[in-house]
């Protein structure tokens, strides 16, 4: 693996994470020679750092705290507003590589930096009972609302903390795992944990690129390589689906190079063709029958078959296929009990098909499917979604178009990317690639390749502003809101736009309400209360919104979704909120007249 | 034999040690980033030597920490530290006293006290034999010296797998008193 090509670390760890002004970071360094990371967080370039020569990963160290470099007599505090900007800047920032895995410790020791503390170790605090109650850990807190804002980011513990302690708080905020720092196996445990759940693009770069979802098929595709059961592989035509399930061969660890892959080109196939295929036959099985065949199943003895269109496959072959499955036996057409064969073949299947859909109509057996994916399946993105990739994608195939047709190399211009980018690419790379072949063979002599030397099937359709990534949601709501947003009404029939307006308009209302209650009900008290303005301020973002406000959007957001009385009065948030809103805003008047002060209650709420 | 200490004051010096000096990021670090160095992996701008004899006087204060924090446990976290408080407190002396005995002995066994301040010391020991074997190699080396370079790779290794022992040793101790 290259440097460039290793696994980015965001190591988030008060020890670790602190700076100091007139030495470098003594325990970041026995950590980084210890676990084999290279250190590239940009706080000690006055250092000299020392070497790792075959780091497993780069890492940036983050303290999680301010200051991040104290000195005596300074109080260290948390600070979760750094730890979200950080991650941030790096996983929603295009033009950079996303975090591949984020390193998590748990007790974060707050407090004043003391003569004391200092001695034993600079900088740092002797830190407080609560910061080393399991419950109270900050890293917890970090956890939660890493989960929360980046819901795909994956994050590890690595802690020298007990397992047992947080067992059940870190797995509910969505860790993946954890290492403790101190095993004597931590540097493969930390090698262990890369493979299965850093986002990490593929170091042969034959699969091109780096958005989070394909680093999240490929993350998938490691994972199934880890066992020997069936996979299969779902993903829109042209997605390459064959080179996931080779590269799934080529991760299997310790056999890469022996283990055989075969791979069956099932489109063109029917009848007693595929099943001779797939099993063999003896001679005089059938007509053109004239010696023995073996089929490609024996021939993928000890490795893995890979079968495109699974969906495609005729009922005969799905029986036969069936009994291989369960007995590992495999039985050539027209053969006799004697010429049946045992044989070990791990099953990559693919399909772009509504497999769950044919099994309803009666058109793929289900025990079948169930056998087919019991090592797990892999979605592979289309095009569409992995925006990131369209650049290194458009520069491969015109360097391979322009290698074959011995045409001058060019230039790929940001405008010629730009427009790749805008347009959906409903075949995917298969198309991407056709469509750059054609601008190399229609261009030979070009210097430069331009947006217009681009020609694609049919008018680009411009996708959303995407201010953020484009890739599969980062976030719920974000998607929710992503959708509503590129929602295209211009390209719907009369039909289907006629009389939607009332439903269209109640629909999104009611939407308003239901997160309106959802962020109400996060800022109820336990015993029940419930104070507008802080979850008015919550939701909107607005930390100075006042409380007269708030009870107005309230009223405005009930209103629009014209809840009946019945509706609100079984729902005690809502019926609550609204309640409140009447009264504060009539109290609000009668006291603060236009000023909009808040009143008492809620003051005392925020 | 030294005074009785708290479990509070016990349990902070067993995170003192067990999380923060005898750890990856501290002392144990230190040893595996010194073999890194005599490995090859790993190349920074301080000797070999030199590194040694940081860890050496390292290591003689850290050991002490280690020693007392053996030699507490058995007083500092025994459960009939609840007699001391409220409501137990409040049963007559004799009584506390016989009920003090027979926790303090239930504990004693059913926790395996005494064997886990036993293996902590065995490999106490084995860390202090592993260290003046690799002093005794290099007490006649120079800093900077091409013989330093011999420093054998097997013998830190070797002594990183006892500091580990050692490290597991004193994390099986108890962190907190459980009375349920």
């Amino acid at each position: 693996m290259t440097l460039s090509s290793l696994p980015k670390l965001l190591v988030i760890d008060d020890v670790l994470g602190r700076r100091h002004s007139d030495r470098p970071n003594e325990e970041r360094a026995n950590i980084c020679a210890h676990f084999l990371l290279r250190d590239v967080t940009d706080d000690e370039k006055t250092w000299p750092r020392q070497t790792v020569r075959q780091p497993i990963a780069e890492a940036v160290f983050h303290r999680g705290q301010s200051p991040i470099c104290s000195r005596v007599g300074d109080l260290v505090e948390n600070d979760i507003d750094s730890v979200l900007q950080t991650v941030s800047d790096r996983w929603r920032d295009e033009s950079k590589t996303p975090w591949s895995l984020v390193l998590l410790d748990l007790s974060f020791y707050t407090g004043q930096v003391t003569s004391e503390s200092d001695a034993k170790l600079k900088g740092m605090p002797e830190g407080s009972l609560a910061d080393r109650e399991p419950l109270d850990y900050f890293g917890l807190r970090i956890l939660e609302r890493l989960h929360f804002e980046f819901p795909d980011l994956p994050i590890v513990i690595l802690s020298s903390r007990s397992r047992a302690e947080v067992a059940l708080q870190f797995a509910t905020h969505g860790a993946l795992g954890f290492i403790g720092s101190d095993a004597e196996d931590g540097p493969k445990v930390l090698a262990e944990a890369i493979d299965r759940h850093a986002l990490i693009p593929d170091p042969q770069d034959a699969i091109i690129g780096h958005s989070r979802p394909l680093m999240r098929a490929l993350r998938a595709a490691r994972q199934c390589a880890l066992n020997n059961q069936n996979l299969l592989i779902r993903g829109e035509s042209g997605t390459g689906k064959e080179l996931i399930a080779e590269y799934v061969n080529r991760m299997r660890k310790g056999s890469a190079d022996s283990r055989p892959f075969a791979v069956v080109n099932s489109g063109a196939l029917t009848g007693d063709l595929y099943y001779s295929e797939l099993f063999g036959h003896c001679k005089g099985a059938f007509t053109d029958a004239k010696s023995n065949r073996i089929g490609m199943i024996e021939q993928a003895n000890g490795g893995d078959l890979f079968l495109d269109e699974v969906a495609n496959m005729p009922p005969t072959v799905q029986n036969g296929l069936l009994r291989v499955l369960e007995e590992g036996i495999v039985m050539p057409l027209g053969g006799q009990a004697g010429d049946s064969m045992k044989v070990e073949v791990r099953f990559v299947t693919a399909t772009h098909a509504n497999l769950e859909l044919m099994i309803a109509e009666g058109a793929f057996r289900e025990d079948l499917y169930e056998r087919l994916h019991r090592g797990g399946m892999i979605f592979v993105p289309p095009l569409r979604e992995r925006h990131r990739d369209l650049p290194a994608l458009t520069e491969y195939f015109v360097r391979m178009a322009e290698a074959e047709m011995g045409a001058r190399r060019r230039v790929v211009t940001a405008e010629a990317v730009t427009k790749c980018q805008e347009y959906d690419w409903p075949r995917n790379v298969r198309q991407l690639q056709n469509c750059m072949y054609q601008a190399v063979s229609t261009f030979p002599d070009l210097e430069y390749l331009l947006a217009k030397h681009i020609s694609l099937p049919q008018p680009s359709v411009r996708r959303s502003r995407v201010p953020e990534d484009p890739s599969v949601p980062a976030h719920p709501l974000t998607e929710i809101i992503r959708r509503l947003q590129d929602a295209d009404f211009d390209t719907m029939s009369d039909e289907e736009l006629r009389g939607r307006l009332p439903q269209l308009e109640e629909t999104t209302a009611r939407l308003v309400v239901r997160y309106l209650r959802a962020g109400l009900a996060r800022h109820r008290q336990p015993d029940g209360r419930l104070f507008l303005q802080p979850a008015l301020q919550f939701m909107t973002g607005n930390p100075t919104l006042a409380a007269t406000a708030a009870y107005d959007i309230v009223k405005r957001l009930v209103k629009r979704a014209h809840l009946d009385a019945a509706t609100l009065a079984s729902d005690e948030v809502l019926k609550q909120a609204c309640e409140k809103s009447e009264k504060g805003r009539v109290r609000g008047k009668a006291t603060t007249g236009k000023s909009g002060t808040p009143g008492r209650r809620d003051r005392r709420g925020a | 034999m030294h005074g009785r200490q708290t479990s509070e004051q016990w349990s902070r010096n067993r995170s003192a040690i067990s999380h923060d000096w005898l750890s990856a990021k501290h002392f144990i670090g230190r040893v595996s980033r010194l073999l890194r160095a005599v490995e090859g992996s790993v190349e920074g701008s301080e000797s070999e030597l030199s590194q040694i004899q940081k860890l050496r006087s390292e290591w003689f204060q850290g050991r002490h920490a280690i020693e007392d924090l053996i030699n507490g446990l058995e007083l500092a976290m025994s459960p009939n530290a609840a007699l001391d408080r409220y409501p137990l407190r409040l049963l007559p002396n004799e009584r506390r006293e016989w009920i003090g005995k027979l926790i303090h002995r239930l504990w004693l066994r059913r926790c395996h006290v005494f064997e886990l301040m036993v293996e902590a010391r065995v490999q106490l020991k084995a860390a202090d034999d592993e260290f003046s074997g690799i002093l005794a190699t290099t007490n006649n080396l120079s800093i900077g010296s091409e013989s330093e370079r011999d420093l054998s790779a097997s013998r830190l290794s070797a002594l990183l797998a006892t500091m580990h022992r050692l490290h597991s040793a004193v994390a099986r101790f108890p962190a907190r008193i459980k009375t349920t």
